[in-house]
């Protein structure tokens, strides 16, 4: 199991080097750091010469590339061209309040959809399924942007109305800066986690489904009953372990999904994580902000992979490692 | 005479599809006696499987009808019982063993717990010791080497017989006294074959359950059971003993189905299959099932159904109007069993 | 279902994998399950008077379809949807720009035709919302059939010859799909420089193909296998020519199915990279960019809801028509074994 940890690992690195790198060269071919830094007007003759020496922005792009790389280790990503901030705490903090909205939303999405999925194939065609499928098709239907800012609307107008706040619709706290896990910063997460939650919970719900049905329908599910072993007995043991494990899959496909949905979710409601801050890079041709984030975002994509297959093979006795 | 132990009487099982309802079995009558190995032959679609899926309750229903019928085992009803009876039945006074080893087993369970589980269902209180000893034991029986390994191991690590010897091991854990074995060498090599069917020889011997073998190969027919029906589109066209069938075959199709399997002793230029395409189970064609197919077919045919009427003594019935015709008539098969 | 690697390299079956940009995931086997049921078997010219119809593969498809009630109806919808955005010039009561400065915010009304209000600079909402319709429209289907047509071709060269070919697609439909698509596609709109409708279709069509690929290669590898043994023994020459004329009608399915649904996804995405700023400017007008002004004016719901609703509708049609599709086109039949 550690060999194949550690080969999975060695292998992903070729994949982080070759992404970053064809992203390297795609955003600075689109958005020329030189030229950006040269129409930078904060920037005096001596400091653009100077970040200029400092960036390596007149080598040419493949060793800017590497310098880049470097940075990586020794200056923590480096700086931003644009504001000249330091990059790190910027990412890690925005990080931080993506990590947290994602991980409520998904867990989530994850215990009550695979719950509605499992009633709903063993419940087949009753109005509970039908409710939940046409829930379902509704979630695959809807833009995020869009539930998100009808969410917002929707809340604001309330609040309009009857000046009660019960959830906020923008920003993580009332005072920037302020605790993560307050009743505060749920009250301002609410709306955004069901933004994110709705179509997650479409798919898992969905597949749950599916995956169960496939399974309540096979050979060894028929062995069981004809043990004479109880239905719910079945359902529980044979029917759901078997069904679990096409999910694993589902999930680890869905990271990119949540992180997209994240860019638009914090976009609509104004929360300082990090697909706001990959916006906000993108609007300003913030070279270096830009390849943060897509470094971080394939490096996440790529663990969440690795643990979406080991998962697979703790449930999957088929699957051998070595 | 025995008593039977099971005696399936007029068995109607239907299943509503987008075309229409499937009579998969319309209207099935045997008895089945203490001891005995009865075999069921017949072509896909003939209502052989679904005939004794139907006695266990494992029909998926929606789809799926008993119709009508009564099942009658040790004297209770099996189509009748209800679902908390019927549960306690199976895998315990009747088994069953499937077709495919691959993918009758629960991929993701140990082979240990998937065999303890048939026991464990119908006697909770056991220890797990006993159990896993019941289980090894069991698996020895079965001619299955290292069981105490194998008890451990998972489905794929076993091979095709291997998981057919497993399956057997599993159905009569519980010293059922039916057991139905739903073709279960036809998913297996030729050489496996044999030995499954020697090691289901061996456990019926050991349990003296009567069995019910259902297959598509007269072979296997010709070397396991004791009496066998012939079935075709849901209806049972012939019943004997294997003698008595392979002597003197009274239906068209039983002579058909043995013409058309090559004789191995001497040399065949041609072989003969039936001719005509197997029957629309939904609709079947008025009279005689076989009768588009039937090289006696008259006028007759088309309009009556024959019934099961007895040829010789009521030991051996065909459900042809004209069987009394193919009386000497010699199978392929005649001198092997003389 | 289709297929994936897992971790040990071997294949895998997955319920349709899900195609993800901007949150939004593809719709597995849903719908609703057919009836199980016996394969009538072959159509057979029974005794006179019954003859089954033997219908061609497209017309029981097509029977299959318009049974599935949701598509048909997913089907209506699109036709008065797209068709009023094929025909906005005369479906529109005033033009795109018609810009009315003495009537800003006016909420829905009949008065005038303003059915959806007027946003803040006077213009129609319902009409600059049906340009917005054949926006989406274009898009998605250029989209789709691009990405289809270029999918197809390179998931068959990559399934069919396999090797370094089939290795590389793989590592690079493997990148894209887990990848966040959203965030890819907006780096590229943004710094190429977003505007054009045919630009950001260009760019989504370059990302969806790798979807498809992955489906036809699936459908290729498997039945290489098959149908390779065979066309090489029927004839020696020209057998890539056979392969392409045996194996490519069967990816068929799958690939008007993913296409179908892939217009959806694209309506979607383009809709989220519009929002957000990056995608479709203006003057052409855009059911995402309309959200995005209506998000200007909270107060004026109507200028979020209708363009967002819109949306919701063309893609929970599209996907019912997909779905339709699905289970016209891939009917999951389950045999039980008579």
């Amino acid at each position: 199991m550690l060999t194949y940890i550690a080969r999975r690992v060695l292998y992903s690195i070729p994949v982080l080097f070759f992404s970053t790198f064809f992203s390297f060269l795609f955003v600075s071919y689109a958005a020329n750091p030189l030229v950006a830094a040269r129409s930078n007007p904060r920037l005096s003759p001596h400091l653009l010469q100077l970040l200029i020496h400092q960036n390596h922005l007149d080598k040419p792009v493949v060793v800017r590339y590497f310098y880049w790389v470097e940075a990586i280790f020794t200056d923590k990503l480096g700086k931003s061209l644009i504001t000249l901030k330091p990059i790190w705490p910027d990412i890690t903090r925005t990080m931080g309040h993506t990590a947290q909205l994602i991980i409520i939303a998904e867990s989530l999405a994850i215990i009550i959809g695979i719950a509605v999925g499992i009633y709903s194939a063993i419940r087949q065609y009753s109005l509970f399924d039908y409710s939940f499928t046409s829930i379902s098709f509704l979630g695959f239907a809807m833009p995020v942007f869009w539930l998100a800012l009808v969410l917002q609307i929707l809340f604001v107008d309330i609040y309009n109305h009857w000046h009660v706040r019960i959830v906020y619709t923008s920003g993580l706290n009332t005072v920037p800066g302020g605790p993560a896990w307050s009743v505060d910063r749920l009250q301002h997460l609410v709306l955004p986690v069901i933004t994110l939650f709705v179509v997650s919970f479409a798919l898992y719900s969905r597949y749950m489904r599916a995956s169960m049905l496939d399974v309540i329908n096979s050979d060894y599910v028929r062995t069981a009953r004809a043990k004479g072993v109880r239905e719910r007995k079945v359902v529980m043991r044979h029917v759901f372990r078997n069904a679990l494990i096409p999910i694993t899959t589902v999930a680890a496909l869905n990271i990119g999904g949540l992180l997209g949905g994240a860019i638009v979710t914090e976009t609509v409601f104004t929360l300082d994580g990090m697909g706001h801050y990959f916006v906000l890079a993108l609007g300003q041709g913030d070279t270096y902000e830009v390849m943060a984030y897509l470094l971080v975002t394939a490096v996440i994509v790529i663990l969440f992979n690795l643990i979406a297959d080991i998962a697979y093979g703790f449930l999957d006795p088929r699957i051998r490692y070595d | 005479m025995p008593e039977p132990i099971l005696s399936i009487e007029d068995l109607v099982v239907e299943f509503k599809t987008e075309d229409g309802v499937v009579h998969a079995v319309d209207g099935v009558s045997y008895d089945l006696f203490p001891g005995e190995i009865l075999g069921i032959v017949g072509e896909s679609g003939s209502g052989k499987s679904v005939s004794t899926l139907a006695l266990l309750g494992l029909i998926p229903m929606p789809p799926g009808r008993i119709a009508s019928g009564t099942a009658m085992f040790k004297g209770r009803d099996l189509l009748r019982l209800k679902k908390k009876e019927l549960r306690k039945v199976r895998g315990n006074e009747v088994a069953m063993v499937f077709q495919d080893p691959m993918t009758s087993l629960n991929p993701v369970l140990t082979v240990g717990r998937q065999l303890g589980e048939a026991i464990k269902t119908h006697y909770p209180d056991k220890k797990d010791d006993e159990v896993k000893q019941r289980i090894i034991e069991l698996l020895k029986l079965v001619g299955v080497p290292n069981p105490e390994t194998r008890y451990t191991q998972f489905p794929h690590e076993f091979s095709g017989g291997m998981r057919q010897r497993a399956m057997i091991a599993m159905g009569i854990a519980n010293s059922p006294s039916l057991l139905i074995a739903d073709e279960p060498t036809t998913a297996l090599d030729v050489t496996i074959q044999a030995q499954v069917l020697e090691v289901l020889k061996r456990v019926q011997h050991e349990t003296e359950a009567a069995t019910i073998l259902i297959t598509h190969d007269l072979g296997i027919v010709a070397e396991m059971c004791d009496r066998v029906l012939v079935m075709y589109a849901g209806h049972i066209v012939e019943s004997g003993t294997v003698e008595a069938i392979f002597r003197s075959p009274r239906h068209p199709y039983t002579i058909g189905l043995m013409n058309s399997l090559p004789k191995l002793t001497e040399d065949e230029e041609w072989l003969e299959p039936i001719t005509g395409a197997p029957p629309s189970l939904i609709n079947l064609p008025p009279g005689c099932p076989f009768h588009p197919r039937c090289f006696l077919a008259r006028e007759r045919c088309r309009q009556e159904n024959p019934p099961l009427a007895p040829v010789e003594g009521s030991a051996h019935q065909s459900a042809c109007h004209f069987s009394e015709e193919l009386i000497g008539r010699k199978s392929k098969f005649s001198e092997a069993v003389a | 279902m289709t297929e994936f690697t897992r971790p040990d390299g071997s294949s895998g079956l997955v319920p349709t994998a899900p195609t993800v940009a901007g949150g939004q995931p593809l719709a597995p086997d849903a719908g609703i399950d057919t009836a199980v049921g016996m394969d009538p078997g072959v159509d057979s010219t029974a005794a006179a008077g019954l003859e089954l119809k033997v219908r061609s593969q497209w017309s029981y498809a097509r029977m299959r379809f318009f049974r599935h009630r949701l598509a048909v109806a997913g089907l209506v919808g699109l036709i008065i949807i797209f068709g009023a955005g094929i025909f906005a010039n005369f479906v529109a009561p005033y033009s795109y720009a018609a810009i009315d400065l003495n009537n800003i915010l006016h909420p829905p009304t009949t008065v005038d035709k303003h059915y959806f209000g007027t946003d803040g600079i006077g213009a129609d909402e319902f009409s600059r919302v049906i340009y917005g319709i054949r926006t989406s429209l274009e898009v998605g289907v250029f989209v789709a059939v691009v990405s289809s047509i270029f999918g197809l071709i390179v998931g068959a060269v990559a399934g069919y010859f396999g090797g370094l070919l089939d290795n590389l697609l793989m590592r690079i439909t493997d990148l894209v799909l887990t990848l966040p698509a959203l965030a890819i596609l907006l780096a590229v709109t943004a710094l190429l420089g977003g505007g054009s409708q045919w630009t950001i279709s260009i760019i989504l069509a370059a990302f969806f193909w790798t979807g498809i690929a992955r489906v036809v290669r699936g459908v290729f590898l498997s039945l290489r296998e098959k149908e390779y043994v065979e066309a090489a023994k029927a004839s020696g020459a020209g057998d890539a020519r056979i392969m392409f004329r045996h194996i490519l009608p069967n990816t068929l399915g799958p690939v008007i199915v993913n296409g179908t649904l892939a217009v959806g996804t694209a309506i979607l995405t383009e809709a989220a990279l519009s929002f957000l700023g990056f995608g479709i400017q203006p003057p052409t007008s855009s059911l995402g960019a309309l959200v995005a002004n209506g998000q200007n004016y909270p107060v004026q719901w109507w200028l979020t809801i209708f363009p967002g609703l819109l949306i919701v509708l063309i893609v929970l049609c599209v996907n019912f028509v997909g779905d339709g599709l699905r289970d016209a086109l891939d009917p999951q039949q389950r045999r039980i074994r008579a």
